[in-house]
Formats: structure tokens, sequence, C-alpha cells
């Protein structure tokens, strides 16, 4: 017996699907079967994207299970299946043989097998040798069903094979249109058959007048949701209404895609584990799974289309990534409406998905394949992307767009002086999370515990990237990672990769403070004091173990769903300018200048109250929304932070907040050290008294 | 208790017996070729990460047994690559193959085997006999071909016969009655090194495949390597020794024989100190030039 957990893959991640497992389709098989036994007995073309599923189509088709289902006797209808690249060198006197030699072996509708061995026996054979079996089928009152696959490595149009092919493909004419008719053809392809026979000069009507045609969709909803059933029925494993939710965000509607995707989810099943918190690992595991289909899509699509994949790709991601790669609206929407008609297609094909007016590649993967192809480009497939553009789009349009490519794959490339950095360490790099001023930001994934991380690669200043510093970095970074509390990201990993020092820290998909500001600040009271109680908490514990964080600021404040803060990068601002001052001799500082403390600015010697001064900061900003140090320029915040005249501008506080509050921040805000809260115990303990003199009961 | 000889040897692929690990990599492929799809798989890895020693332990009857591929339902059958003839041919290979399934047929399939093989040319329709013929006595054919690459990358001159080669092999197991998988192991992920190959139109070779790509030990398989090594030998290796052998080979299994090699010699020869290590670690690096294996 074989155990549960040995369990057969029920999803088919590669070859024709068995007809046991085969979906949807209703209306192609209807049309084929209706050809088949109409007295006309037309021929149909079949074409769809790569593994949209014609082989699986052809393959069902000629089952006898399925034959019988729709009532075709097998003594009547012969049904020969011949994938075209079965035949080495391909030849038309080659593939008459594989036919013969196929209805010989078969022993299709019991011809006289003297015949067939009689014309075999020949030297070359002819499409006419072939006549005297059409004949012979006709005469038993049969009809001999051709299913082609792959016919487009018989469609040779170049200049050597062009006349071979039109000769071979006029007399497969002439055998489906004798009469009485006895053949009838399914052909499979890539390409449209239109598409693939305009090359060639026949005489007379083309090869492909003859056939209905037919382009295989992607699968409905109610299809995905068939055959996830189908897979999972007798696994004893189901899946909830979000697994399948997530099976169609990972793979859209495309058949192979959406097998991939519910086979990567019930491998996760399998080993007992919930789907919902590893859905990031799931999603990583499809990309690799599904990265190499993606590229064939791409490859599928016309020039035009590649186009608008990309403008499309460009649009969104720099919609989601806000003021960086901002993007004229009014020039994509002139694009969409140019191309109206190639959207409608790409709708079609599944290639794209429309939700009320707003337009996004579709599946998500497939448009952070487009985006990653862009920023992975070596020169040469950048500057293709390049022209497309510019061969497709108005000039100020294109200019546009690839000034957005270019900002893209500029961002690494600047940095790592390389584009094809897969992996950082043993560290499989899933996406790009952003830069900062210090360090770029990977989701990465770790392939020994199959766990995401967050790794960040510094950009340290040239002349600090001696082996010296680097030994310094590694160990200060390990020093930070010795912290460990429930309010700090823990560290698990520092080292570097050919020249590169990097630090893998705890991955955490919740929103930074800063980004949580820039959409709802101000906070509410309460909401704003659990905050800065939480980062407080964490300052407090990293101060008594002996280290000063040196950047606190929103950007490295990270909050979960359930409440809980968490502040990241403590003592990296120190690890970037290795001498113990402040700003290197580059004169670039390390911090960000907003929050930081006077004495830091003036380059003294600091502690830890340098961070309770950015924490007052930061509790200012929650509150009223805005920075209190703000100015113009770098040299004017310096002048007001640090001139003695000017104080806080409290006023900004509104008259909704408590009067003690001022006192609260002014103390948190001193200038002096001395004249600070020197700890944030201290600061947390008159917060807390405020609230409750405020009662409870507010908010 | 005296230490006894250096466990750690590194001699080809492992036996099934001393197999380690791979668990995922292992269930994925055996869940693929059992399910029904009956499909095929394509194993990539850089050199000596064991590949060949997967396939080895995939063709052991009783691990097979264990996903119910038995002698009465499926012919496992291990071909090395590297053993084609050069220049490649398409009829050389499958004598080549056919010749090594032969001691599985006593009957007339044995001779009609031996019949094929005199051939001057043997084309896809004699193998579709051959696979019907495997299929009407209730079995199939699961072909593991190791070192793959080495069809693929054959010179230019001989592009042609590579790309044919190719079209009739995905021809054959997608046929229906499916009756042919194949598990090929290659350096290189099969669809970098299909890359440059034009099928004409028709779907490229790598789409019949699902890829499991075999990456470096998680600690846990290092740990359990080390183990079964120093399994009565009396030694052995603490926390700090197992990662620092996890640390310098990145988990690429050969590497962490050779580091564990090199430690068990240090610590047999006596205590470890700061020094020793370090110097244990350069021994390390050269070893490692030596037999051109870069890490990571
Ligand atoms: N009708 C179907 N029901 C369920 N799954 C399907 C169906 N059709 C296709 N698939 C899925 O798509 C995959 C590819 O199918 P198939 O090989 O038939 O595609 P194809 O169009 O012939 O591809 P190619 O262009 O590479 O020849 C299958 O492995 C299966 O996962
Ligand atoms: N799963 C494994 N268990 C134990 N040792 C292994 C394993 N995989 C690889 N090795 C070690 O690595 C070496 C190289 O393995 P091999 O299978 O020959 O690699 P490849 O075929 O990828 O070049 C073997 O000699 C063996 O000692
Ligand atoms: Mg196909
Ligand atoms: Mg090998």
């Amino acid at each position: 017996m074989v155990p549960a957990n040995r369990l057969g893959n029920p999803f088919i991640c590669g070859g024709p699907v068995p007809p046991s497992h085969f979906i949807g389709r209703e209306r192609e098989l209807q049309i084929v079967f209706d050809q088949i036994t109409s007295h006309a007995l037309g021929s149909i073309a079949i074409c769809g994207d790569r593994r949209i599923g014609k082989t699986s189509l052809l393959q069902y088709v000629c089952h006898p299970d399925v034959l019988q289902e729709w009532g075709l006797s097998q003594d009547k209808y012969l049904f020969l299946f011949l994938d075209s690249q079965s035949i080495s060198e391909f030849r038309p006197s080659r593939f008459w043989q594989r036919l013969l030699t196929l209805l010989l072996r078969e022993r299709k509708g019991n011809l006289p097998p003297e015949i067939i061995e009689g014309i075999l026996a020949k030297e070359e054979i002819g499409h006419t040798d072939f006549e005297i079996i059409l004949d012979e089928i006709s005469r038993r009152g049969q009809v001999l069903v051709l299913l082609l696959d792959e016919f487009e490595w018989v469609i040779r149009t170049d200049d050597d094979n062009e006349p071979i092919t039109r000769d071979f493909l006029s007399a497969l004419r002439a055998l489906m249109n004798r009469t009485p008719k006895a053949l009838v053809l399914i052909v499979a392809t890539c390409r449209e058959l239109h598409e693939l026979c305009r090359p060639i000069k026949f005489i007379g009507s083309p090869f492909d007048n003859e056939f209905t045609f037919r382009r295989l969709r992607p699968f409905t909803r109610r299809e995905i949701d068939q055959l996830l059933d189908n897979a999972l029925k007798g696994t004893g494993i189901e899946f909830t209404l979000e697994e399948r939710d997530f099976v169609c965000s990972l793979a859209g509607t495309h058949p192979l895609l959406i097998q991939l995707a519910g086979s990567t989810l019930l491998e996760f099943r399998m080993q007992g584990l919930e789907t919902a918190p590893n859905s990031e690992l799931i999603r990583a595991e499809f990309e690799e799974l599904a990265r190499y289909h993606l590229s064939q899509l791409w490859e599928n699509c016309s020039r035009e289309e590649q186009m608008l994949l990309t403008v499309l790709a460009l649009k969104r991601s720099g919609e989601r990534e806000k003021s960086k790669w901002a993007y004229d609206g009014v020039a994509f929407e002139r694009i969409c409406r140019r191309h109206e008609r190639t959207l409608k297609d790409l709708l079609k094909r599944g290639l794209i998905a429309q939700v009320g007016k707003s337009i996004t590649v579709c599946p998500a993967t497939f448009e952070s394949w487009v985006i990653r192809e862009i920023r992975n480009a070596d020169k040469e497939e950048f500057a293709k992307r390049e022209t497309l553009m510019f061969d497709l789009l108005p000039r100020d349009e294109a200019e546009q767009v690839t000034n957005v490519m270019r900002r893209i794959s500029d961002r690494e490339n600047v940095r790592l002086g390389r584009t094809d950095w897969k992996r950082i360490g043993r560290y499989e790099i899933i996406e790009e999370l952003g830069q900062g001023a210090m360090s770029i930001v990977y989701k990465a994934r770790d392939p020994n515990i199959a766990r995401l991380v967050t790794l960040k690669v510094m950009r340290l200043d040239w002349e600090v990237r001696s082996q010296k510093s680097k030994m310094r970095f590694k160990r200060e970074a390990m020093s930070a990672g010795q912290l460990t509390h429930p309010n700090i990201v823990a560290v698990y990993d520092a080292d570097e990769d050919r020249g590169e020092p990097f630090i893998v820290m705890e991955y955490l998909g919740g929103p930074t403070l800063a980004r949580v500001l820039e959409v709802l600040a101000p906070l509410s009271l309460a909401r704003a004091v659990d905050i800065a109680l939480q980062i407080g908490n964490a300052l407090d514990y990293a101060h008594q173990h002996g280290v000063i964080h040196r950047d606190v600021n929103p950007s490295n404040i990270i909050l979960l769903e359930n409440g809980q803060v968490k502040v990241t990068d403590f003592g990296l601002a120190k690890l970037a300018s290795t001498s113990s001052s402040s700003t290197s001799q580059s004169g670039a500082f390390h911090g960000t200048l907003e929050y930081a403390s006077p004495e830091q600015i003036l380059g003294q010697e600091i502690d830890g109250r340098s961070d309770i001064f950015s924490l007052g900061v930061i509790l200012y900003e929650m509150l009223t929304g805005e920075r209190p140090f703000q100015g113009k320029n770098i040299t004017s915040v310096i002048h007001r932070l640090l001139s003695s005249e000017e104080s806080l501008p409290l006023t900004a506080l509104g008259p909704h907040l408590p009067l003690e509050l001022k006192d609260i921040l002014f103390k948190a805000m001193a200038k002096d050290p001395d004249q600070r809260y020197q700890t944030c115990a201290e600061l947390g303990e008159d917060l807390r008294k405020m609230i409750s003199s405020r009662g409870s009961g507010e908010e | 208790m005296p230490i006894g000889i250096n466990p750690f040897w590194i001699d080809g692929p492992v036996p099934p017996s001393r197999f380690i690990g791979r668990k995922r990599e292992l269930t994925k492929t055996f869940s693929q070729l059992t399910g029904p799809g009956q499909g095929s798989v394509a194993i990539s890895g850089p050199r000596c990460t064991g590949k060949t020693s997967v396939l080895h332990y995939i063709a052991a009857p009783e691990i097979a047994a264990e996903w119910d591929l038995t002698e009465d339902n499926a012919l496992i059958s291990l071909f090395d690559c590297q053993l084609v003839d050069h220049p490649f041919n398409i009829t050389a290979f499958w004598r080549q193959v056919l010749n090594l399934l032969r001691p599985h047929f006593q009957d007339s399939m044995g001779e009609g085997l031996q019949k094929l093989c005199q051939q001057e040319q043997i084309s896809n329709a004699d193998i579709e006999m051959i696979l019907d013929a495997v299929h009407e006595r209730g079995q199939r054919l699961i072909l593991l071909l190791d070192n793959f690459e080495r069809l693929i990358r054959t010179q230019v001159a001989n592009e042609t016969v590579t790309r044919d080669f190719l079209s009739q092999l995905r021809a054959l197991i997608n046929r229906r009655p499916r009756t042919l998988s194949l598990v090929v192991t290659t350096d290189e992920p099969l669809e970098e090194l299909c890359q440059t190959i034009d099928f004409g139109g028709a779907s490229p070779f790598p789409n019949s495949f699902m890829s499991v790509r075999l990456k470096g030990f998680s600690d846990q398989e290092i740990d359990e390597l080390i183990e079964n090594a120093l399994s009565g030998t009396g030694m052995t290796f603490d926390e700090h020794d197992r990662r620092h052998i996890s640390r310098l080979s990145r988990g690429h299994p050969m590497l962490a024989l050779l580091a564990g090699h090199l430690l068990f010699e240090a610590k047999a020869a006596g205590p470890m100190t700061a020094e020793n290590f370090q110097a244990m670690e350069a021994r390390f690096r050269e070893e490692v030039k030596k037999v051109g294996l870069g890490v990571g």
C-alpha cells in the first residue's frame, strides 16, 4: 500500500492531461464532433497560446471512452493522432509512410493489411499512394480523422522548403476534397494557420481556406473550480474559498499556471502547513515554476502586445511605489485608446484583466515578471525593449515610458555594478522592497530553511569598504543582532558576497510608519501613544545593552497587523560611517536629518538620549502630521534645530490634544540632553499618566 | 578510544544506503512520476550537488517500491549520457539505451530488441512499437538520463540533430497511452540549455517537464551527513563544528564532506585552537581551488 503522503501529484504539471483530468472545452468538442459527423466533413484548425491545452484537446478527442460517450463508432471513424515533430527531418514521403505505419500498427477499422504493406514496401511513398488507402476507406463507408499536433513543424517557408511545403499542403487539400469525402484534418498550432500559410504562394485557393478556426481560450472561474475539485478528489484535502482565490491571483486563468499553483498549494497542505501565513513562500515557489512558461507567453505576443504589456506593468508598479516613478496618466489613456483592439485581444487571451476602468497585466505574477525582465535586462536586451517603445509610440510617450524603464533598471545597476544577481550569499532574491540612503532592501528567501527574509545590501562609502572595515561591519552588525526583544526586528546573519556586505533580517509584511503617516496622519492620540510606548521599550532595551540606534525615524519602524510595532536597523547608521564622527569625509550625514538630535548634527559624542529626541520628533509627527523641524533645505532645518531662540512650534497641536502633551514633547525634544527624559521609561510614564487622566473613554 | 580512519570520503555518487536528505526534491519527483499525468522531471544543479546520487536512489527497487513502482508495473533504467558516442546521433543513443533494457526482457521481445539494435536507423516509429509492447505487458518505462546536457551541448554542426532528437523525444513522452517518463539531470536548468535551440515554431522541449532544482543542503541535512559519517568513529563534532562546515561548504554536499574530512583530520591530531581552525579553513580553500568547484 502506498501511504497518503506518497500520493502522486494529482495536478498535471507538464505534458497533456489524461482524459480523466480533462476540464472544459465543451464548445470546441461540440464543433469538432459536429464537423466530423456532418456531411460536409469539415476540417478544423485549433490554435492557442503555448500550454493552453491544444495537445490535451486532440488526445481527448480521440480517446476511445470519449468517442463512445459522443456515440461515434470506432468501426466507422478511424482516428489517428500524430505529433508532427515525431517525424525526423520532415519530408512528405516520411509523413505518408508514418501514417501508413500507424494505420497498420493500430489496426484501425480492420483495413486489409496487405494493401498497406504493399505500399510500405515501396521505396518512395507519395500522396497518390495514400489515395489508394483513402479510396478503400471511403468504399467501406469509413472516415479517417487525422489529428495533427505541432503542425507548425510541417509548414516550412524558407526559400528551400517553400515549394515542398506548398506541394505537400496542396496534396493534403486535394485529399480532403476528394469525393466521396473520407478525410478530416484537425490541426493544432500555436500561431494561427492563416498567418503560417501567408508566405506560401498557393496556386488556386490557399490551404487554410478549408478550415473552421477555433482559438483556445483560458479557463473561466467555473472551469478553474472544476479543475481544482477534480484534482483534489481522493486526496482528502479541500481548498477553502480563500485558497481558491489565492490560486487565481497567482495563476490568472491559464490552465497550466492553475495546475502549477494548485500543485504548489497542495504540497504545502500535504506537509500539514497552513497556506495563509506561508502565502509569500508559496508565491515564491510558484514563480520559480512559472517563470519559464511566462517567458513563453511573452515570446508569443506580437510587438504591439509586448509594448502594451510593458506600459501596463510599469504603470501599475509606478502607482504602487507612488512618488517614485510617477507616470503621466494622460499619456497612458491615450496609448490605451489608440490600441483598444489589441487590448481586447489581450483580454480575451487572459493576459490582462479589467476591473471597472482599471486594466492590469494578468496574473500579477506575469506583471512582476515583466518588470523583473526590464530590471535584469542586459544592455542589448534593454535596448531591444527601448526600440520597441520608440517604434510603436510617438516620441514624447516613448520617452516617458523608457525613462521609467531606465529608472527601474538603473537602480540596481548603479549600485551593484551588475545586473544578474539572482542571489546574494545563499539567499535568493525575490524582489526589491525599496532603497534608502544606506542600503537597498530585498525580499529574499533562505533556501536552507525555506523562510522569507529581508536582505539589506549596504551602500557603504567607497573609502569605508576596506577589508578592515568590512570585518568591523560584520562584527557590529552581529552585535546589534544580539538584541532580542519583541519590538526589535531580529537579525539573522551578516556576511558579504562578491565584496558587498549585507545583513539578513526577519521578514515582516507590514507597512512602515512612514508609509502609514503618508496616508493616515495625524493618528489618534491613543494609537500614537501606543506606538511611541512600544518604540520606547525597544530603545530602552537596546540602550541597556549598549546599542544606540542613531537613526530612529518612521521608515525604520514597522507596524504589524496585530498592532505590534517593530524597530529595525539598530546601529546601522554607525556602520555606514566607520569613523566615530557622525559625518564621514564626504560630508554625508548618515541618519535622517529631520529626526536627528542637535548633538548628533553637531557631530558630538552621543548616547541613548539622542534616540529619545528622535522619538519625540516622531511622536510630534504622529499627532500633527507635520515634522517640527521642517525646512526648505538642509541648512534651514539645521538652523531651526540648533538655534536656541526658536522654540518648538507647538501651536500646531490642535485644541483637542491635552495640555500636558506640550510639556511632554518639550521635554522629549529638549536641545540639551540633560534637560531631556533620560530614559524612554520616564517618557512612557508621563504619557501613560496623561492618557489615564483623560479617562479611557476618549476615542 | 582510538580514533579510526577518516570516515569522510568522496567517491562518486553515494549508494542508496548512505543517501541523505533531499526529501522534498524526491517527493516532488516521485509524485510527478506517479501522478495521473505520469509526467517527466528535469533535475538541475551544479557539479557534484548530488544529481547522480539522486538518480541512483530513485532507481533503487526498495525506494521506488515505496511509491508503488515495482518490476510488475515499471521498468526503471538509468543511463549516463556521457557514454553516448560523439559525434552524437539518435540511432546510437537508442541502440545504447535499448541494450541496457534488454536484460529486462527474457521473452521474444528481447529478440525483437536485439534485431532493432542491428538496424541501420532507429526511428520514433520503432521506439513507439517498443513502448506499445511495454504498455501491453502492463508496464511503463522510466528512463533516468544522467548528464543530459551532454546531448544538448553538441557542436554547432550538429544543431539540427540535437533539435530533431529533442523534438522526437518530446513526442514520445507526450504520447498516449502514456508509457515513457523521463528524469533527466543537467548542470544548468533545462530551459536555459535549450534557449538557443530553434524548435521551428513547435513546443519547446522543456515544456513537457517539471523542473526541480537541487540546492545546498540545509543545516539539518548537513548534521545528518556528519552524524552518519562519524557514527562508530568515537569522534564527535559539536554545534560549532557543524555550523563551521555548513558555512564553509554553503550547503554543497561534496564540499561539506571535504570540510568534514579536514576537520576530522585536524581534530584527530589534537585539540582545536583558533589557529587550527584557520589552518583547516585555508586548506579547505586550497582543495576547493584544486577541484575547481567555486562555492556559491
Ligand atoms: N482541458 C484541460 N484541463 C485541465 N488542464 C489542462 C487542460 N488543457 C491544458 N491543461 C494544462 O495545461 C498543460 C499543457 O497542456 P497541453 O500540453 O495540452 O498544451 P499545448 O497547448 O499542447 O502546449 P504546447 O503549446 O507546448 O504544445 C497541461 O499539462 C495541463 O496542466
Ligand atoms: N544525498 C546525498 N547524501 C550523501 N552524500 C551525497 C548526497 N548527494 C551528494 N553527496 C556527495 O556529493 C558527491 C557528489 O555527488 P554526485 O551525485 O556525484 O553529484 P553530481 O552527479 O551532481 O555531480 C558524492 O560523492 C557524495 O559523496
Ligand atoms: Mg502541445
Ligand atoms: Mg553526476
